[in-house]
């Protein structure tokens, strides 16, 4: 991994360079700021919901809008990895990448870090509507930073979903569309509880991330969320070196 | 010895793309690769470079090889892919100094690497320019800097000139003539007065097997064994003619032209024979002018194309 501070170097610039990387912050904040009002008014009106779980409406609309952000996520993560090593296999550029004395696994992980930089980024901004909540009310600031973490750990996972999609194929669209599947299919692991039950719907409902978040929104923060997320996303990531080298043995030039 | 390709052999499904090719190139070698297209060309150099393993068979860059010890064979080598492929959202100083980091060229020796090369492919007027902004031919040009950065002994260039004006061709083909006595190259081409002009040995691919290894000299030298020669002299076609065919040692004279009072011969000599002083002597006694007297090189083009054609239709020896 010695190479991976200037791989990663340039990754992230490449990101922050990238007009498709604001297009899709520019969306994201749309929306979240669409919503923010609309939130943290029903926060202060449906007042019986909050007194039973959340000790006051601000904490209510924090949490209400950070779901929100992490339901986006599903679709922002794809469309933020969709180019990085498609758009390299289309261009050709690969070759001399991959040509370069850099392993698989560097420039895998450097393409994660760029994208993940920008996605950390993206979050950031979000702390505009979260000043709001803290100025207007009080929340508790362990269970907020507890969600964003929440949050950042969901993002690194889903993202290196989107870089393994992007490895697979020189068409961008593929790539997209493979990674929001497979996010779909990571996501909806709990509902196999919901439909069959049983020992095998307990083993899915500790494998679904938007459950494991839940317990974070809570300010529950154990062990268990950071291995599964990390090691979900550590999968991914050599999925995506493996996809990689799939040149190696593939039927085409 | 720095390229040691031994039975190379690449497979795509049930296409066989390069098949059993074994060669060598020394140190200090610029080697012409040629070939039609969809010879195995490309294959053979991304198989060399690291790119893709190959199916059987071994190759070596300066005894390393490439599938077992890839990094360190990686680090001997400057390659630059066909069209060289580069980044379009960088700065080309950023791009090299990315590229000669990855490359391993230490910290300190980066500025002064990168602005050495930068100044050899004439890009150091652009270096604060978008790749993505270039010209084709600048494109090139700092493709051939990113394959000089780290200072490697070994140059593989995939289609170097491809896409270039004359004027940048020329350049390029300076540079890498420039390059030879301290570095190894390997470029692959199909523009054949490229190869006559930079390269000391060529070697023919044809159909995924080496059809040709041989100098250029070698290659083109006057065929000793028949020679053609070509005479120009002013003077009555049909004497001249007359004079030609009695001459000891000419099978066969051909009238080309005659215009001006000056006729055009193709002469083919018989086996084993030169008779050029004979044919001089000839004109001069006759007083005839002589304009152009000389023995024809054989063109690398007709070399090419009977090897290339020769093997149409046939299976490969083994």
């Amino acid at each position: 991994m010695r190479n991976l501070a200037p791989l990663a170097r340039r990754e992230i610039a490449s990101a922050f360079f990238s007009p498709l990387s604001y297009v899709v912050a520019a969306v994201f904040l749309v929306l979240t700021g669409a919503f923010f009002p609309y939130l943290a008014d029903n926060a202060s009106s449906t007042s019986d919901l909050v007194d039973q779980i959340w000790n006051q409406p601000a904490d209510w609309a924090a949490h209400q809008f950070l779901s929100l952000v992490q339901t986006l996520l599903m679709f922002a993560a794809p469309l933020l990895t969709i180019r990085v090593l498609s758009e390299e296999h289309r261009s050709g550029s690969i070759e001399a990448l991959l040509t370069a004395p850099v392993t698989d696994a560097e420039v895998v992980v450097a393409k994660w870090a760029g994208v993940y930089a920008f996605f950390l980024f993206m979050i950031a901004l979000t702390g505009a509507h979260m000043a709001f909540v803290f100025h207007y009310g009080s929340p508790d600031a362990w269970r907020v930073a507890a969600h964003y973490l929440g949050v950042a750990l969901l993002g690194a996972f889903f993202l290196a979903i989107g870089v393994f999609a992007s490895a697979l194929t020189r068409n961008a669209i593929v790539a997209g569309g493979v990674a929001l599947l497979l996010i779909m299919a990571h996501s909806l692991t709990g509902l196999v509880d919901y439909y069959f039950g049983g020992r095998l719907g307990q083993f899915f409902k500790q494998m679904a991330p938007y459950s494991l978040l839940a317990q974070m929104e809570q300010g529950m923060v154990t062990l268990h969320q950071g291995v599964f997320f990390i090691s979900m996303t550590a999968f991914w990531l050599f999925m995506a070196t493996r996809a990689l080298e799939s040149r190696k043995w593939r039927a085409s030039p | 010895m720095v390229i040691q390709a031994e039975n190379l052999t690449k497979r795509y499904g049930p296409t066989l793309a390069v098949d059993r090719v074994s060669f060598s190139v020394e140190q200090g070698e610029v080697v012409g690769f040629l070939g039609p297209n969809g010879a195995g060309k490309s294959t053979t150099m991304r198989m060399l470079t690291c790119f893709i393993p190959p199916t059987s068979g071994t190759a070596r860059i300066m005894g390393l090889d490439v599938f077992s010890d890839s990094i360190e064979a990686r680090r001997r080598i400057g390659y630059m892919p066909e069209a060289a492929p580069l980044y379009p959202d960088m700065r080309v100083i950023e791009y090299l100094r990315f590229r000669a980091a990855i490359k391993g060229v230490p910290p300190r020796d980066r500025r002064g690497r990168v602005a050495e090369v930068m100044d050899q492919c004439g890009v150091a007027g652009v270096q604060r320019k978008l790749i993505g902004a270039l010209s084709k031919g600048y494109r090139q040009r700092v493709g051939l800097a990113d394959a000089l950065v780290a200072d490697p002994p070994l140059l593989i260039l995939d289609e170097p000139t491809i896409g270039l004006d004359p004027n940048q061709i020329r350049l390029v083909r300076q540079m890498i003539r420039g390059l030879a006595p301290k570095r190894t190259v390997l470029i692959s081409t199909h523009i054949l007065p490229e190869v006559e002009a930079v390269c000391s040995r060529v070697l023919i691919i044809n159909r995924g097997r080496i059809a040709c290894s041989q100098s250029v000299d070698e290659l083109t030298r006057p065929a000793q064994e028949r020679m053609t020669l070509r005479l120009e002299v002013r003077g009555p076609a049909d004497a001249v003619a007359a004079a030609l065919a009695s001459a000891p040692g000419v099978a066969e004279a051909l009238l080309e032209s005659f215009a001006g009072g000056v006729a055009a011969f193709t002469i083919k000599a018989q086996p084993g024979q030169d008779p050029r002083e004979e044919i001089s002597r000839r004109m001069l006694s006759r007083t005839w002018p002589v304009r152009e007297l000389r023995a024809c090189r054989l063109s690398l083009e007709d070399i090419f194309a009977r090897i290339t054609a020769a093997e149409v239709g046939e299976e490969p020896q083994p």
